[in-house]
């Protein structure tokens, strides 16, 4: 009531006395913060005072101070203090205050109070129900959506328990299992009369903050995900992928993300940019490009790094609540769709969403429009469109599934349609060493050797070169020496990098006769492929370009019957089953002609081999001029026959090598 | 206030033996029929007195639920004595004792004194362990053993007692080394004044306004 006079006796008091024990001065401040937070609330009324105007805070200090000194000195001083808090339950009567909230701010000055303890002190009792009960209701006040005013605060006391149950990861059980949160909050529940107490793990109480437009909270709020998604404790694991709203949260967030994005993009300047979420995004000004890269940077380290259980519900629930929800409507489906599912892709290599996509690309979909087609089956229809761009992109998108080499994708776009070798023509003889090499292949077939191969390494090997080196006229050629030498050392070491990855496969090593004989069909995507190629005359040098990087690519691939098929033009095939070499041989001819009109085509094609050989697929489908276009399409074709010669060459010699030494 | 020594104890066993019931009698000197499970731990703290020398026994009651067994182990550290825990009434508590014994020993100091109980000794139409079985496995671990009832307080005092007996002879023997808290055992502060670098001695004046 007199406060100056108050001052002057305390002041009197402890000149004269000597200084207070530690205990007793704990208790003789808490018992003054109490009174004192009672005097302002009396009768349990709301106050209209800010806790600044009161002694309240004062009182807490010290307690917490006495606390924390008593802690760090423990060697030599008594813990009576903390045994007294903890007996007493003193912390929860602070949560219970901090629910009430009947004084303003004394909710966020108790949240700062715990975190200094938490932080400070140098073995916080945690899983004692006491501390434990009351950081639980705590966590329970910090959802940032109730109260958006001080999200620094909560999400500081959430980060700094994060990253104390990061240090004491055995404790994070107590925040993580159905037993602890369950039984625990329904006493809090049953001590409060607050009908809107919420039930949130300390998880999904971070998640609340991921829309934040503060960029400290934005960066504490992610921390406290990874370091969650990494506690290496069975119980904690299977909790955080089943009973938090962590995947869910964070795929929902994503396809939002995703759905704000401008409906075209700049290709040119998103082609190579990596964006990182700790140094690229400002929560506050970033755009909504920004935003979605640093959101996927930000789960792909999630998975890459996190608990593989975690990452694998993850992975399911992008699939399930993102994937699969991409060709919901055909209108949806755009050019940028197909370049920002390359750069998902992309981003997800090597992680286990890499396989999840994989999986989804080949999975039926379950939706109105395209019922029961696969998402590698729409991209395939949709690639007949005249928009070169659109094309573009969804050829590099295959490029990259391709060149991932997954058993499974690579079955359901190509093998299974060839593995049958229903394009062969059993009825026509051939030459007597094609005769004698499917006897050997039958002999070498029961052998199981992986790298001995009579379809890989056929006798008639030189004919096969020479027919495919002559398919480019002598006037068509830009390089006089019209040698594949070049390309072998390159073709050598893209052959190994296959091998290593399909050696696993288990894929046959001869192209045998099956004893069904059925019609062929070669299926939608060489289907695509051989029909941009014959279209080669009239389309965009990127695309020939493209074309080529996947012609070499499915030629590399140990694979008897994808080899035979596609390389071995000496091989019968049966009436209307498509040969690349005829199609091939097709094209060249009506280049042929096309080329000769010009007057001056030989230097035209010196030129064009000088701009081939300096040019990306994305510069080359700039190029709106016919002529220019022509002479490219006829280096590129140029190339690929001898790059087509070099990989035969080099499957030759692998194989032989092998065939020999058994 | 003031103890000549304190002793920290863990309580260990399988969930439903009665590891809080136990300390509840300890402490409070009562029995709660209905109790729920522990989640983590839970504290208590009584002063005895062995050979005239005021102890302070600081007990951890743990819980048994195997989700919890890690926050479990991190308290063996520091602790000078346990008190294993098995109910008469139900033998797979009893059948589990080794783990928890092999559990106890790995993570804790070798000095440790174990004392096994059997407990709910008052429900002797129920029981399906034998005393001497009780004994017989004590013997062979080398523990002190004792059937209590946290229901009728039987034995109750003696098992917290004689654990700290156990501890005090080998305090005199010199076994324990009580510089090292690692050990468990505290010496107790000389004088009851407490720290004086512990802040808000002289800042009672904090506390003015309406007082």
């Amino acid at each position: 009531m007199m406060p100056v006079l108050n001052t002057i006796l305390d002041s009197v008091v402890d000149t004269i006395a000597p200084p207070t024990p530690a205990f007793e001065n704990f208790i003789y401040h808490w018992e003054k913060f109490m009174v004192n937070y009672l005097e302002w609330t009396t009768d349990g009324q709301f106050s209209q005072t800010r806790i600044e105007e009161t002694n309240v805070p004062g009182h807490l200090e010290i307690v917490q101070q006495i606390l924390i000194c008593e802690d760090q000195n423990e060697k030599t001083a008594t813990n009576l203090c903390m045994e007294y808090v903890l007996k007493n339950d003193l912390f929860n009567m602070l949560a219970v205050i901090a629910e009430k909230e009947k004084l303003i701010g004394i909710r966020i000055l108790i949240l700062k109070c715990m975190t200094n303890l938490i932080s400070q002190l140098k073995n916080p009792v945690l899983a004692h129900q006491s501390f434990f009960v009351t950081i639980q209701r705590l966590i329970n006040l910090c959802d940032s959506v109730l109260y958006n005013k001080q999200q620094q605060d909560q999400i500081h006391f959430l980060y700094m328990l994060c990253t104390l149950l990061n240090n004491q990861q055995n404790v994070s059980i107590m925040f993580f299992s159905n037993e602890s949160i369950m039984s625990r909050l329904e006493e809090a529940k049953a001590s409060t009369e607050s009908s809107t107490f919420n039930r949130l793990n300390l998880l999904d109480c971070i998640l609340t903050y991921i829309n934040t437009k503060n960029t400290d909270v934005y960066y504490k709020c992610c921390d406290c995900i990874l370091l969650l998604t990494k506690f290496n404790d069975e119980n904690v694991i299977d909790y955080i992928s089943n009973e938090t709203k962590l995947c869910s949260t964070l795929s929902e967030h994503f396809r939002n993300l995703f759905c704000a994005l401008p409906t075209t993009l700049d290709y040119n300047g998103l082609e190579t940019i990596e964006l990182n979420w700790r140094d690229d995004y400002n929560a506050t000004y970033s755009n909504d490009v920004t935003k979605f890269f640093c959101w996927l940077n930000f789960i792909i380290e999630i998975i890459r790094d996190g608990q593989l259980k975690i990452s694998y519900s993850l992975c399911e629930s992008l699939r399930l609540l993102f994937f699969n929800k991409l060709f919901d409507t055909p209108e949806q489906i755009s050019c940028s769709y197909v370049f920002l599912l390359k750069k998902i892709y992309r981003a997800a290599d090597h992680t286990p969403l890499n396989y999840t996509i994989n999986y989804w690309l080949r999975s039926e979909l379950d939706n109105s429009y395209y019922d029961k087609q696969t998402p590698i089956d729409i991209l395939i229809k949709l690639s007949s469109t005249t928009d070169d761009t659109f094309v573009f992109n969804i050829l590099n998108f295959f490029i990259d599934v391709l060149h991932d080499s997954d058993k499974e994708v690579l079955d359901f776009i190509i093998l299974r349609f060839i593995n049958n070798r229903n394009y062969y023509e059993r009825c026509t003889s051939g030459t007597w060493s094609d005769e004698e090499d499917e006897r050997e292949k039958k002999l070498l077939s029961n052998g199981n050797n992986i790298n001995t191969s009579r379809t890989l390494a056929p006798s008639s090997i030189d004919r096969i070169i020479n027919r495919l080196l002559a398919l480019i006229p002598q006037n068509l050629q830009s390089d006089q020496l019209h040698t594949f030498k070049d390309h072998i050392t390159d073709v050598k070491n893209m052959y190994n990098d296959v091998l290593d990855k399909c050696t696993k496969f288990d894929w046959p090593s001869e192209a045998l006769n099956s004893v069904k004989i059925n019609d062929f069909d070669e299926g939608p995507f060489l289907r695509m492929i051989f029909k941009k190629i014959s279209n080669i005359p009239n389309q965009n040098s990127s695309t020939t370009l493209q074309l080529k990087i996947i012609l070499i690519f499915l030629s590399s691939l140990p694979h008897p019957y994808l080899h035979e098929y596609l390389l071995n033009s000496t091989l019968p095939l049966k009436r209307n089953v498509p040969s690349l070499y005829m199609i091939l041989c097709q094209v060249l001819k009506e280049l042929h002609k096309k080329i000769l009109t010009f007057p001056n085509y030989n230097e035209e094609l010196i030129q064009a081999r000088k701009r081939i050989l300096n040019s990306s697929s994305i510069k080359l489908l700039k190029e709106k001029n016919f002529e220019v276009i022509v002479f490219n399409n006829a280096v590129i074709l140029e190339e690929l026959c001898k790059e087509l010669v070099a990989v035969l060459f080099v499957k030759y010699h692998h194989t032989n090598m092998a065939n020999e030494n058994i | 206030m003031s103890y000549a020594y304190l002793f920290k104890y863990i309580i260990i066993g399988d969930t439903g033996v009665g590891k809080s019931c136990l300390l509840l009698q300890f402490t409070d000197k009562r029995f709660q029929p209905v109790h729920d499970l522990t989640i983590g731990v839970e504290f208590g703290a009584r002063l005895v007195s062995i050979e005239t020398k005021p102890i302070k026994l600081q007990i951890w009651d743990t819980a048994g639920q195997e989700a919890f067994r890690s926050i479990t182990r991190s308290y063996y550290r520091g602790a000078a004595g346990a008190l294993l825990v098995y109910d008469i009434t139900r033998r797979d508590t009893f059948n589990h004792l080794t783990t928890w014994l092999e559990d106890a020993r790995q993570h804790s100091n070798s000095n440790m004194v174990i004392m096994l109980i059997g407990n709910k000794s008052d429900l002797e139409a129920k029981r399906e362990v034998k005393k001497e079985e009780g004994e017989a496995f004590a013997r062979e671990h080398g523990l002190v053993f004792m059937e209590t009832s946290a229901k009728t307080s039987d034995n109750v005092e003696e098992a917290f007692i004689n654990t700290a007996k156990e501890i005090y002879e080998k305090i005199q023997e010199g076994v324990f080394d009580i510089n090292n808290e690692a050990n468990g055992i505290k010496i107790g502060p000389q004088h009851s004044t407490g720290n004086s670098s512990i802040p808000g001695g002289n800042n009672r004046s904090n506390g003015n306004g309406c007082c």
